[in-house]
């Protein structure tokens, strides 16, 4: 009981963006055991899948992008020893304005994506702390208040596909299904709207996912749609609107 | 004087036992309410009311009396323990309340009132049965999920996130909080809504196979190009303010102006 009331603790810092890597490996470890109290399952995945991607993200470091820069400079330096004519000497002068214009350009965009980014770090902890709110309307509002959604991070997606599966209230479930539409393909994004097709039970969201995977215009999401229609437990409006997807994606 | 003193308090002592038998309820006092969730599941008719005060009062309506042989024995049920004596079962855990109903009473109503500023969440799953679900006079949170039920809303703010799969949804708002958004989704039957004419919001209205109608003044974004055909209505509200939204996928939507 006791340490139940601490991982709460720390999932709610984890939520608010507050925990240092070694409480995030603690709960890592937790979330890992079969005998999870059910009030806790919800996060198991969350926190599971938020673990998976990290070790396979790798991040750009500066030591990497200095030593690309220098690989680039020395390809560009001409090996010549004596500068004698003036061509030469021109041709050098002019090589190298365009490599400093080159670098500048890399290094502009560099901070540009570094803004961005810290600008979807910032969204993704609001979302995650709006996210863990017992108000079904703040946490619809919090989905479809997400801006940036024409190039989010894993993290971001992540969070998505755990909303879509495991929000207790169908409209939140139904906000991210939209909010992954619009992103556009993205990897994991069909597997997981299709992964969550098969054990959606309210027809509104059923069809808001079928409808999300005919935008994403994805043949591979064929296969689920089929599987749905095969489910009788599934209302027959919901296996027609799969049987138009089906077609449409055919028809690609 | 005596005499007649004693006769009214019998005769009254005998009514209030006679109407505390009849009308079959069951109170639950609630400290501080505001902040609290009333989670009323499985009820098979349902009316909800505020009131003032700090207790949840439930009663019962004509439900079936037990049977003469049941005497001296208690109710049993696959679904639950019945703690209350009406058919029903209360648990309270942390900040939040759990109704359900323990006795099968597929025609039975209750009627619930609760302290304004409590929270209310209704869900029903059963198949094939579930009928009315009425919520009047809330003006905080209010979350409903239904299958076979019609959901009647009156005099409420929301915010209301409402879906129901066979039913219809009929809401009257008083005004429309502006705390979160307001969804409202029947997948076969009719949303039907009424709303103050300076409410303002983000509107968005889909009925894929149905159509809409409304005598409010919505006010459509202006785009050059050539509007998309789709069945899903965008526009605005007084200039726009939280988001609401209406979804029939099979049926119409209605939205007046009171």
């Amino acid at each position: 009981m006791n340490a139940n009331k601490e991982i709460e603790q720390l999932i709610e810092k984890y939520f608010s963006g507050e925990t240092s890597l070694e409480e995030e490996k603690q709960l890592q470890v937790f979330f890992q055991r079969e005998d999870l109290p059910a009030e806790l399952e919800s996060y198991r995945q969350q926190i599971l899948m938020a673990a998976e991607l990290r070790k396979v993200r790798t991040e750009l470091n500066d030591d990497d992008l200095f030593a690309k820069i220098e690989e680039a400079s020395e390809a560009k330096e001409p090996k010549v020893v004596e500068l004698k004519t003036s061509w030469q000497t021109w041709g050098l002068r002019v090589a190298a304005a365009i490599a400093l214009v080159l670098v500048g350009f890399w290094v502009g965009e560099r901070f540009s994506q570094n803004t961005e980014v810290s600008e979807i770090k910032e969204e993704l902890a609001l979302l995650k702390q709006q996210l863990s709110s017992n108000s079904a309307s703040g946490r619809l509002q919090a989905v479809s208040q997400i801006k940036h959604a024409e190039r989010p991070d894993e993290e971001m997606l992540i969070t998505l596909f755990a909303v879509m599966k495991n929000d207790p209230n169908m409209h939140v479930r139904i906000k991210a299904v939209e909010a992954l539409a619009k992103m556009g393909k993205q990897p994991g994004s069909v597997q997981a709207l299709t992964g969550a097709l098969l054990e959606e039970n309210e027809p509104a969201a059923q069809i808001a996912i079928i409808e999300a995977l005919v935008a994403l215009q994805e043949k591979s999401a064929i296969e689920s749609l089929e599987k749905l229609t095969e489910q009788d437990q599934v209302l027959k409006e919901v296996r027609d609107e799969a049987y138009i997807g089906i077609f449409k994606l055919k028809d690609m | 004087m005596n005499k007649l003193n004693r006769m009214v308090m019998a005769v009254l002592f005998t009514a209030a036992t006679l109407t505390g038998l009849n009308a079959q309820e069951f109170k639950l006092d609630v400290s501080n309410p505001s902040g609290k969730t009333l989670i009323l599941k499985e009820l098979n008719r349902v009316a909800v009311e505020a009131h003032d005060g700090n207790q949840v009062l439930m009663t019962s309506e004509n439900h079936g009396d037990h049977p003469e042989r049941a005497q001296g024995l208690k109710p049993l049920s696959a679904r639950g323990e019945d703690n209350t004596g009406i058919g029903l079962n209360v648990t309270t855990s942390g900040n939040e309340v759990t109704v359900f109903q323990a006795a099968r009473r597929s025609q039975g109503k209750y009627v619930i009132k609760v302290p304004k500023g409590m929270k209310v969440q209704i869900e029903h799953t059963g198949q094939h049965e579930g009928g009315k679900i009425e919520v009047s006079g809330l003006s905080t949170e209010l979350e409903i999920s239904g299958r076979y039920n019609s959901v009647y809303l009156k005099n409420i703010t929301g915010p209301a996130l409402v879906n129901t799969i066979y039913g219809k949804i009929e809401a009257d708002f008083a005004s429309l909080s502006q705390k979160g958004p307001t969804s409202l989704v029947s997948v076969y039957s009719t949303v039907d809504v009424t709303l103050p004419t300076n409410t303002k919001a983000n509107l968005l209205v889909k009925t894929p196979y149905g159509e809409a109608y409304s005598d409010l003044n919505i006010e459509f974004p202006k785009t050059e190009e050539m509007r998309k055909i789709s069945s899903a209505i965008e526009g605005t509200l007084n200039g726009g303010g939280v988001e609401l939204e209406l979804k029939a996928s099979y049926g119409n939507v209605y939205l007046r102006k009171k």
